[in-house]
């Protein structure tokens, strides 16, 4: 009777609960997924979203292959947070999780996933199939852990450049600087006009990080970079003093409140005339093309500035190929092999057609209806050095990273001296020893 | 005279007071609610000037680019159970506390009154682990069985000092004329507490559909999303955010929140002071 | 009687609460405090190491900051929350009319997600483009600040973030127990020639001296437990000086991948919020008896 009656409900309820929940999944095993309609899935978990150019170029190739008799559901879950992105991956993957392909840096965390197997070897992959040649050398090794090994691909082929108002520089008697020593001097004069000489996102970590990094690269290449993260250099040695140095200089002709502006602001701060300068790479290169930036808004750019008795060169600067593709050794069998094969073979091409630079070497001459801007970038792209600097959040530990980015903002604000961030930081790397 | 001039400025004061902390508890929400019709440009500018144009362009942005309703659809199926399951498991617990009898009572009842306080955090990394070892990552149970867990012991309360209100007399006369105790909860408790059973409803709701962590850690699929989580669909490369897009999506995610409660406000208000105030 | 002892009953009640309860709160709890004896980086082996965890925790330098930090957070938290919530209760007693309509538009920030409110006032705050506080302080002839940037500013800025959005809930608790004190003493007392603070402080403060205990407490520890205002505002920073005990925890466990150290951290919160559930509970104790 009632006790029945209280029963069933509550049968129904959980039976509910469980079905619309779906629970049943079984997700353990390593069998490949199939969908419904007999497909094979492929679970891309992404830190880009799903409209950008590199997704939209992904799901085309998927199609094109599927229309060759391919037989791939590339399903693509994102969370384009970038922090909220690596908490996730680091929690699926603690969890015996791991998708069957996601975005990936040459991290330590990626050299100790490598070390465990738990990665796919992309050199011996792209030897495979043939491939390796087709790539721009600095956008593939951009994908190279410090130990030299190759877990992922490269989607992008990205540089990184400062826009400035010609305006402003014309009216302040400054020209774009060619050492960090003028861009400081072009600060100043800029501040003495009443201009606020740099607009930057705070917020997000790696614009500060780009300004700390150029001394270094500018000095020393990548190895001051590469001996901090193994321990054989301190942040106490000259490129690390150098860059704290900057830091502290160039911190006070940022936009006050920086560290909490995300760089659309940043962005939005530039491009509404009320920053000199504002540094950035290709990929909002579109927001500066005549056809689309505001009115009477008259900018240029110039990339990374250099320094005396430098040892990289003037077209040496930040180019890399951002996040890579990461694959699932587990998952990765003939299928998904031939898959991907079909993905490289293809995927430049699709992508150079979207208006990027893309990865491997492309065809560009039915470029011409493209925008003279993009043309202008692609031209200094292919005349770019060997040594492309590395970024800091690539290379170092998470922790170190973590702790960088905390101490940043206050020495740019100068609530920190360089001496005690330097501290900082050399207690991070002295704790995070391997 | 005198009396009177001092009782208009009395009266004047309280007035500006009343009407400032109204503006300042409603300004915030009207501007939230506003920014989601205003260009993305205009936002990053002058967010505070009086809105020049009014567009719906956002809105267009978050049906095309993005699975919003999908994510809506998504959380309410999440809320409908999650509510449910809550309600059920609350008050059948809270009627043993509340009126039955058996040893350790009081311990039973402070047990669930720890949960109160633990911040989901904690329990993250453990409960991912155990969710990976039976299959239930990236599943709709994954979020709704920690948002029921964790919302147990608010619910337990409000139930407790509810029943406590029922007098023992209605059981046993119930209980004299033969009821068995299953049927005391149905045919009496049950009724007699259909409007608390709205205030945990309503309480509930807030929490649950708001729910960020559990979503974004346990639900990979973009088809199982929930909306708190998909606002991250409007960020572009290198976090280059669309503002416009994101505020229409917060005004979107807000206003069944909004709804439940102008419909249901004085049993939600009800429920905080019935937890709180045992007169 | 003995319907009321059935046993099989009290657990066909008792038991789905208590199971899934134990199973996704209290299990883990116990799983974290496991955690927190290891050194477990999320990939490869666990390593057993006692309690070397809470002895680093005394001699990091961010904890206690974070520690200290959390104690103002709460503060701040609750002297709002308390504070305005108990002058708006006691105003809403005198009104007449349109009182539904107040206490609804007081409470609406309450049922909004956090992270609306944290975009929100990070857009309020904002120097440039110039924020609303900013436009005020021009208005006082003041010179914009950078709130969220601000060494000494970012605790307190992202304290009142969430002591603002929850005065809606306090100014309710509040008033309910006001105005269950007896209109007849309140007029006795008026006609003896009391004045309206001395009725508030000689008459009505006493009378809800529970209900005020209680909203302290609920209100300390809702500001334990505060997370996610900070975590999507400032991150804690800058250089941890908006830094909390949960966000600390969130970041060691998540970003550094320290999950032992995180768990470390997460065991301290867990027995700072059982403090506050014994006081809880010993407050309704006295209550019963």
């Amino acid at each position: 009777m009632n006790f029945k009656k209280i029963k069933t409900i509550g049968t129904a309820a959980l039976a509910a609960a469980t079905v619309l929940a779906g629970c049943g999944k079984e997700t353990t095993s390593t069998a490949p997924e199939t969908a419904s309609d007999g497909m094979r899935e492929i679970h891309y978990f992404s830190s880009r979203s799903a409209s950008d150019d590199t997704m939209v170029t992904l799901q085309e190739i998927t199609e094109a292959y599927n229309s060759q008799g391919g037989n791939i559901k590339l399903v693509i879950d994102s969370n384009a947070d970038r922090s909220a992105y690596d908490q996730k991956l680091r929690t699926m993957i603690a969890g015996n999780q791991m998708p069957d392909m996601f975005d990936l840096d040459a991290t330590p965390y990626a050299v100790e996933l490598g070390e465990q197997g738990k990665l796919t070897d992309m050199d011996a992959f792209l030897d495979e199939i043939g491939e390796k040649d087709n790539y721009i050398p600095l956008a593939l090794n951009y994908g190279r852990t410090a130990e030299g090994k190759l877990y992922t691909l490269p989607l992008e082929l990205s540089t990184e450049m400062i826009w400035y108002n010609t305006d402003m520089f014309a009216d302040a008697g400054v020209e774009a600087p060619e050492t960090l020593d003028d861009l400081l001097a072009a600060c100043k004069a800029l501040e003495e006009k009443g201009y606020t000489p740099f607009g930057i996102g705070g917020a997000d970590g790696w614009p500060l990080l780009r300004l700390l990094a150029a001394y270094p690269f500018r000095m020393s290449g990548n190895d001051f970079l590469n001996q901090l993260a193994s321990g054989e250099a301190t942040m106490s040695d000259a490129e690390g003093i150098a860059a704290s140095e900057f830091m502290a200089e160039i911190g006070q002709y940022f936009q006050p409140g920086f560290t909490t502006t995300d760089v659309a602001t940043g962005l939005n701060l530039f491009l509404s005339g009320k920053c000199a300068m504002y540094p950035t790479g290709t990929w909002e290169l579109n927001y500066f093309t005549d056809e689309n930036r505001p009115e009477g808004l008259n900018v240029s750019y110039f990339y990374m500035p250099t320094c005396d008795g430098a040892v990289t060169g003037a077209n040496e600067y930040w180019a890399f190929g951002g996040i890579g593709l990461a694959v699932n050794p587990d998952k990765f069998d003939d299928e998904y092999k031939d898959y991907l094969s079909f993905v490289v073979k293809n995927y430049s091409s699709a992508y150079f057609a979207h208006q990027h630079l893309a990865p491997q070497k492309v065809n560009t001459d039915d470029a011409s209806d493209f925008d003279a801007l993009f043309l202008q970038v692609m031209d200094d792209t292919a005349k770019i050095g060997d040594t492309a600097a590395r970024p800091w959040d690539v290379v170092l530990n998470e922790d170190v990273i973590a702790t960088i980015n905390d101490n940043l903002p206050g020495l740019c604000m100068g609530e920190e001296t360089p001496e005690e961030f330097v501290d900082a930081v050399n207690e991070a790397l002295e704790s995070n020893r391997r | 005279m005198d009396y009177i001039l001092k009782k208009r400025i009395r009266k004047c004061v309280y007035w500006s007071v009343m009407i400032a902390f109204l503006i300042i508890q409603a300004y915030p929400i009207i501007w939230l609610l506003l920014a989601a019709f205003r260009p993305n440009m205009e936002l990053l500018t002058e967010p505070f000037s009086f809105p020049k144009t009014l567009t719906l362009e956002n809105f267009r942005t978050i049906f095309t680019t993005s699975h919003i309703l999908t994510y809506i659809k998504n959380s309410a199926i999440i809320s409908v159970i999650s509510l449910l399951l809550i309600v059920v498991f609350s008050s059948m617990a809270s009627f043993a506390i509340a009126k039955m009898v058996f040893r350790g009572k009081k311990k039973i009842y402070r047990y669930f009154l720890i949960g109160l306080t633990i911040p989901y955090a904690v329990t993250l990394i453990p409960l991912f682990t155990m969710f990976a070892r039976i299959g239930l990552v990236d599943t709709r149970l994954s979020v709704i069985l920690p948002l029921v867990a964790f919302q147990l012991p608010v619910s337990i309360m409000l139930f407790v000092s509810f029943y406590s209100f029922i007098p023992d007399e209605i059981i046993e006369a119930a209980i004299i004329d033969g009821t068995s105790i299953y049927g005391i909860y149905t045919k009496i408790i049950v009724p007699l507490s259909l409007n608390t059973i709205l205030t945990v409803l309503a309480m509930n709701f807030i929490t649950v559909w708001n729910d960020y962590t559990f979503s974004l850690v346990f639900i990979n699929s973009t088809e199982l999303k929930t909306i708190s989580t998909g606002l991250t669909d409007f960020i572009g490369p290198r976090g280059l955010k669309d503002w416009g897009a994101t505020y229409a999506a917060i005004a979107l995610s807000i206003l069944p929140t909004l709804a439940i409660y102008f419909s249901l406000n004085k049993k939600m208000t009800a429920g905080m002071t019935l937890g709180a105030v045992k007169s | 009687m003995k319907v009321l002892r059935d046993k099989k009953a009290i657990a066909f009640f008792l038991l789905p609460a208590f199971i899934v309860y134990t199973i996704l709160v209290m299990i883990p709890i116990a799983v974290s405090l496991y955690y927190s004896l290891i050194e477990w980086n999320g990939l490869g082996a666990k390593k057993f190491v006692g309690i070397s965890n809470f002895t680093k925790l005394f001699g990091d330098s961010v904890f206690l900051r974070a520690f200290g930090n959390n104690l103002v957070y709460i503060v701040i938290v609750m002297t709002l929350q308390l504070g305005f919530g108990f002058i708006i209760a006691v105003l809403l007693t005198y009104l007449k009319k349109g009182r539904g309509f107040i206490q609804t538009v007081y409470y609406i920030p309450s049922v909004i997600t956090v992270i609306a409110i944290a975009q929100l006032f990070t857009c309020f705050y904002s120097y440039e483009p110039l924020g609303l506080f900013n436009i005020f302080r021009q208005l006082f002839g003041l010179e914009p600040l950078a709130f969220l940037s601000e060494y000494k500013m970012a605790l307190p800025a992202v304290a009142s973030v969430e002591g603002w959005q929850y005065i809606g809930i306090y100014m309710i608790i509040f008033y309910s127990a006001l105005s269950s004190v007896s209109p007849d003493i309140l007029e006795a007392a008026r006609i003896d020639g009391a004045t309206e603070l001395q009725l508030l402080f000689k008459v009505r403060i006493p009378a809800i001296a529970n209900v005020i205990m209680l909203a302290c407490i609920l209100s300390l520890v809702g500001a334990l437990r505060g997370f996610a205002a900070p975590m999507n505002m400032t991150k804690g920073g800058p250089n941890h000086r908006s830094e909390i005990l949960a966000t600390y925890m969130y970041k060691k466990a998540f970003t550094s991948r320290d999950y032992g150290y995180g768990s470390a951290i997460a065991v301290v919160i867990v027995v700072l919020s059982i403090i506050g559930v014994l006081l809880i509970s010993r407050y309704m104790d006295k209550e019963d008896a």
